[in-house]
């Protein structure tokens, strides 16, 4: 058993000795260079960005307007990979592993991904004060210059803002419950009728329960605290264990994601979808999947806000392109064209007031969007995200007491 | 050849190297691997000790056998409603299996990646698929959503049906071939003429017969099946999950912690694999008594 052990420790220590330090990266650094170096360094490029691509809508504004806009203007390729979750995984392996150019450039992340991002040291910065467009970041809004609660110190670029939005089909819910215990009962009267996926956007509406359910908004803020987590925490799964028999498949299972919730609404197998995009809905009524009677609104207790952001990846091979490529995903052009509730309907991350014309005037004519509550409502009913581990944890506790997992 | 005489090596030594290699070592390296990453030796950033809390995490809990046992039952259930299957088209249809259309259609669904095949079980399959559609046009039910659940069902239905709809066509192609190798039809002509009913045929010499020779392959595909990942990721309930899903779920994730315990699960399940393959080989391997 001794030659056994020995021998297994052998080869893990063999395994190990194998691992090395990344080597150092060859590739341009564009820190300290002007604007026109790096342009010209980008020029060619083929930038790769790893993003979520589970929604028709934002698939096509990267395909039919970014892309084409990148290669006609820089001539850099921009090639999509799609991820789903695994960013922090795929970079931990290329690090471990001592890869010297990552296969990904870009990365599109949201807070408990760039806190993971931060704890590996994979992300390169910082970078944004560097991008021509930074001047119109509206850095002065608290949930754009913090994400989860961590300072962005330069290591990722803003690149849209959002809230939590419930859907639901007025055609089917006379009353629109506003609270949570009233979304409660009605789930309670409405067997089989809601639910919410286990992924990102049902973590952000559990998220938005657990300081809902409370009586302080604040009640997540700052550092990570384990006693104001479990008491949160405690009242949610209080809250969903009384409404679980009556979720769809009474509560033994999930949507995957919020791909799959929406398309349960949309064959209306679901009286409720949600979307941590407020401009989604009317984005997906002009498209057809959803029905005109589609409407979207917050929980009067709050619901989640916060923006998403875009990071370069320490070892990208093409830093210089991967600004250019963020630079131009913040300019006026590019937001305008996300926020049209026809394209992508997403909030921009500019001050619109600081812009040069023509832009305010279009932002202001951009239509209205007619199935959402307009922005300036929405606002004060927003929540701010809370730090990276509650969504970490919660996701573990989540899947610990409901899942069996 | 005068070269191998020489230095007496066998001839086919360097291939018969590298299909060990390919077969043995890769498997080996994967366990290495598994086993490295476990406990935190490939991890990053570095440790400066290995960690054994994902092997703590995978004993003190019963997620990893509850998730090989629904994988093991789901396999069991699958490989039996097949090969029942494929026997029975193979009894009922006999040479006809060879003709110029069945001969080819047969092959079609193995062509099919697991992907396509789950998509299609799902939009066929839903609650609002076209079979619920289908039942509500006819009136068996009163709502699409009162037809039976058989996706993302906890049960496992939809992944055991499409599975054995990806499976049955293969052992229904190996049937066949195998009973036209063994000379089945004359064997039963043989039997026949002593008196045997083509049902005693069957159950007596055909399916003893051609069960007993495609035993090592439907091994082979159930330990394939038993590490099916596309088809219960898409149609699969949250929980329980299958054995893949369940580890790449805890390797692939954002939430970094989970690598040790998904690494481990991992390593768990090669050495479970790989003891299943010693007894199979040695039983194999064992003389006849």
């Amino acid at each position: 058993m001794t030659k056994l052990r020995r021998s297994l420790l052998l080869v893990l220590m063999s395994l190990a000795a194998c691992q090395r330090a990344p080597a150092p990266s060859t590739q341009f650094d564009p820190r300290g260079q002007t604007w026109a170096a790096i342009e010209q360094a980008a020029r060619g490029a083929e930038v790769y960005l790893a993003m979520w691509a589970g929604d028709a809508a934002i698939n096509g504004y990267m395909t039919e307007f970014v892309a084409p806009r990148l290669r006609a203007r820089y001539g850099i390729v921009l090639h999509i990979v799609p991820t789903h979750g695994d960013i922090p995984a795929l970079l931990a392996n290329e690090l471990a592993a001592g890869v010297a150019n990552s296969k990904v450039d870009l990365v599109w992340i949201n807070g408990e991904t760039f806190y993971q991002l931060r704890q590996l040291a994979a992300l390169y910065g910082p970078f944004t004060s560097a991008l021509p467009n930074d001047v119109y970041v509206d850095w002065r809004n608290p949930r754009i210059a913090a994400d989860f609660q961590q300072a962005v110190d330069g290591f990722e670029a803003p690149w849209g803002n959002v809230q939590l939005l419930l859907i639901a089909d007025s055609a089917r819910v006379a009353q629109r419950p506003q609270h949570p215990a009233a979304l409660a009962q009605w789930i309670l009267a409405h067997p089989g009728r809601f639910t919410f996926d286990t992924a990102f956007t049902g973590l952000s509406f559990l998220k938005s329960l657990m300081i809902g359910l409370g009586d302080d908004r604040r009640a997540l803020a700052g550092p990570f605290d384990e006693t104001r987590y479990r008491q949160a925490r405690e009242r949610l799964f209080a809250w969903l264990a009384r409404v679980r028999p009556a979720l769809w498949r009474k509560g033994e299972t999930f949507p995957r994601d919020v791909a799959q919730l929406h398309q349960l609404f949309a064959n209306g197998e679901l009286d409720f979808t949600m979307s941590m995009n407020d401009g989604e809905v009317d984005n997906k009524i002009a498209n057809g999947l959803f029905p005109a009677s589609a409407t979207a609104y917050a929980l009067a207790s709050g619901t989640i806000a916060n923006s998403h952001y875009l990071g370069i990846v320490a070892r990208a091979p093409h830093k210089a392109a991967a600004m250019v490529v963020i630079n131009e995903l913040q300019s006026p052009a590019a937001q305008y064209e996300k926020q049209l509730p026809t394209v992508w309907g997403d909030g921009t991350v500019l001050d619109v007031a600081r812009l040069p014309p023509p832009w305010p005037a279009r932002f202001a004519a951009i239509a209205a969007r007619s199935h959402a509550p307009p922005r300036q409502q929405l606002t004060k009913l927003a929540l701010d995200e809370p730090s990276a581990e509650v969504m970490i944890r919660l996701e573990r506790d989540f899947r610990a007491r409901f899942l069996g997992q | 050849m005068r070269a191998f005489s020489a230095n007496k090596v066998p001839p086919g030594t360097a291939w018969l190297t590298l299909l060990l290699l390919v077969c043995g070592g890769s498997v080996a390296l994967a366990l290495g691997l598994a086993l490295a990453h476990s406990v935190g030796a490939l991890s990053w950033p570095p440790v400066s000790t290995l960690d054994g809390s994902g092997w703590r995490a995978l004993f003190a809990g019963p997620q990893f056998w509850q998730t090989l046992g629904y994988s093991m039952g789901l396999t069991t259930i699958t490989v039996l409603l097949a090969l029942s299957i494929a026997l029975a088209l193979v009894i009922a249809l006999g040479a006809r299996l060879r003709g110029p259309l069945l001969g080819r259609v047969l092959f079609l669904p193995l062509a099919v990646p697991g992907v396509v095949a789950a998509l299609m079980a799902a939009s066929l399959l839903g609650d609002s698929g076209y079979l619920s559609r289908l039942a509500f046009s006819l009136d068996w039910v009163t709502t699409p959503a009162e037809f039976p659940t058989l996706i993302f069902d906890a049960s496992g239905r939809g992944i055991v049906l499409t599975h054995v709809a990806m499976v049955t066509p293969f052992f229904v192609v190996l049937f066949d071939r195998l009973a036209e190798q063994t000379r089945l039809p004359l064997l039963f002509q043989q039997a026949q003429a002593l008196g045997a009913t083509p049902g005693h045929c069957w159950r007596r010499i055909g399916m003893p017969l051609l069960l007993t020779q495609a035993r090592a392959v439907i091994a082979v595909y159930s330990l394939a099946l038993l590490g099916a990942y596309d088809v219960p990721l898409l149609i699969g309930a949250a929980q329980p999950t299958m054995i893949a899903v369940t580890i790449q779920r805890a390797i692939g994730g954002y939430d970094l912690a989970q690598r040790p315990l998904g690494y481990a699960m991992a390593s768990l399940y090669l050495i479970v694999i790989v003891l299943a393959w010693v007894v199979l080989a040695w039983r194999r391997a064992r003389p006849a008594p």
